[in-house]
C-alpha cells in the first residue's frame, strides 16, 4: 500500500518549466519596443496656398482638363456657406449647389454639406481641389472639421487637395 | 562530533529558487501593450506643454520637413522661439510690411539653406497648432510661409482613433 502511494506521488510531482531564457528574451524585446513605441500617433493634412500661374499656362490646362469644378466653403461666425466655381459649366447647374447653413449652438452643421459635395463629386469625379475660406476668428479645431469633412467621406474620397485662403 | 555536525549542514543547504512567475506576468503585460503602440517611423517630437493637436481622421503621415509650433503664447521654429503671441496676434507682425518680421527673416535663411544642401526637395512647413488659435493667427503664419517660398503645408494632427469622418 505504501510503495503504491509513493509511486503515484512520484507521478504527480510537479517539474519546473525553465523561464530564464524565456526571461532573458524579454529584457532584450522590451527596450527595443520601448525605443520604437509612439505614445501619440502623429499624422498630416496637406494644404496649400493659392499659388499664381501666368495665364498661359492656365490656358494650356484648361484644354487638357476635362470639365472640373471648384468647391468653396466658407466658414463665417455664423454658419457654412457653400457654392462652386467654374469656367466650363453653366451658372444654372452650380446654382443647385448654393446652401448657407446657420450655426446650430455652438458646433457648425458639417455633415449637412456632404451629400452635396458627394453630388458634386459624383457629377465631376475629376475635381480633386476645394477651397476653405474661414473667418478670421474661426478656431483651427473648425478648420480641421472642415477638411476632413470635404476631403473623405465614410465611403468615398471626395476631395483630397484642401486649399486655403482668405476672403477678397 | 562537531565536525560531523558541520558537514551535515553544509549538505542541506539549498540554493533558492527564484520566483519569477509574477515577473513574467508583468513583462508579458509591458511586451503586449508596447507591441500595440509599436510604430515603424518613430520621431521624436518637442511639443509644448500647453499646446494641444485637434483630432483629425487624417491617416497620412507626418513627413519630415521643417516645423513651426504656435501655441496660444509663443511661436517657434523648431524649438527655436521667434515670436509671442498675445489674444492671437503675433507681436512684432505688421500685416503691411510682412517681410519685416523675424519669422519670414528666419524662413528666407531656411530656404536658403535648404536649397543649398538638397535643391531638388519640394520645400513644406509642418504646422504644429494649438486647436484654440483663431484663424488669423494661422493666416497669418501661412502668408509670410508664402512670401518666404514655402507654398505647401502639412497641418499636424492627432489621429482619430474613432476614425472616419468627423
Amino acid at each position: 500500500m505504501n510503495t503504491l502511494m509513493k509511486r503515484r506521488q512520484k507521478q504527480t510531482e510537479d517539474t519546473d518549466i525553465d523561464m530564464v531564457p524565456i526571461m532573458n528574451m524579454f529584457l532584450v524585446l522590451i527596450p527595443f519596443l520601448l525605443s520604437s513605441a509612439s505614445f501619440f500617433d502623429i499624422n498630416a493634412i496637406h494644404t496649400s496656398v493659392p499659388v499664381h500661374h501666368n495665364q498661359t499656362q492656365t490656358d494650356e490646362q484648361n484644354t487638357k482638363v476635362s470639365e472640373t469644378i471648384l468647391p468653396v466653403i466658407e466658414v463665417t461666425e455664423k454658419g457654412i456657406v457653400l457654392y462652386a466655381l467654374s469656367d466650363q459649366i453653366a451658372a444654372d447647374i452650380l446654382e443647385k449647389w448654393e446652401i448657407s447653413l446657420s450655426k446650430q449652438g455652438e458646433s457648425y452643421p458639417l455633415s449637412e454639406i456632404l451629400p452635396y459635395l458627394k453630388d458634386m463629386k459624383n457629377r465631376f469625379p475629376k475635381s480633386d481641389t476645394i477651397l476653405v475660406i474661414p473667418e478670421e476668428n474661426i478656431t483651427y479645431e473648425t478648420i480641421i472639421h472642415t477638411m476632413d469633412m470635404a476631403r473623405n467621406s465614410a465611403d468615398q474620397q471626395l476631395f483630397p487637395n484642401v486649399v486655403l485662403s482668405e476672403k477678397i | 562530533m562537531a565536525l560531523g555536525q558541520r558537514r551535515y549542514q553544509k549538505k542541506s543547504f539549498v540554493i533558492p529558487k527564484l520566483q519569477i512567475t509574477s515577473m513574467m506576468d508583468m513583462f508579458t503585460i509591458i511586451l503586449i501593450f508596447l507591441l500595440f503602440s509599436f510604430s515603424d517611423n518613430p520621431e521624436k517630437l518637442h511639443i509644448d506643454k500647453g499646446l494641444v493637436l485637434p483630432k483629425s481622421a487624417s491617416q497620412m503621415d507626418c513627413e519630415k520637413n521643417i516645423t513651426v509650433s504656435l501655441s496660444l503664447d509663443c511661436l517657434k521654429i523648431g524649438d527655436e522661439h521667434i515670436a509671442n503671441i498675445h489674444q492671437g496676434i503675433i507681436q512684432g507682425f505688421d500685416s503691411q510690411y510682412p517681410e519685416h518680421s523675424t519669422l519670414y527673416k528666419k524662413l528666407i535663411a531656411v530656404r536658403h539653406d535648404l536649397e543649398q544642401t538638397n535643391a531638388d526637395e519640394k520645400l513644406s512647413i509642418n504646422i504644429f497648432c494649438d486647436h484654440r488659435l483663431p484663424y488669423k493667427t494661422i493666416h497669418q503664419v501661412i502668408k509670410i510661409s508664402g512670401m518666404a517660398g514655402f507654398p505647401h503645408f502639412q497641418f499636424a494632427v492627432l489621429k482619430n482613433q474613432e476614425g472616419g469622418a468627423l
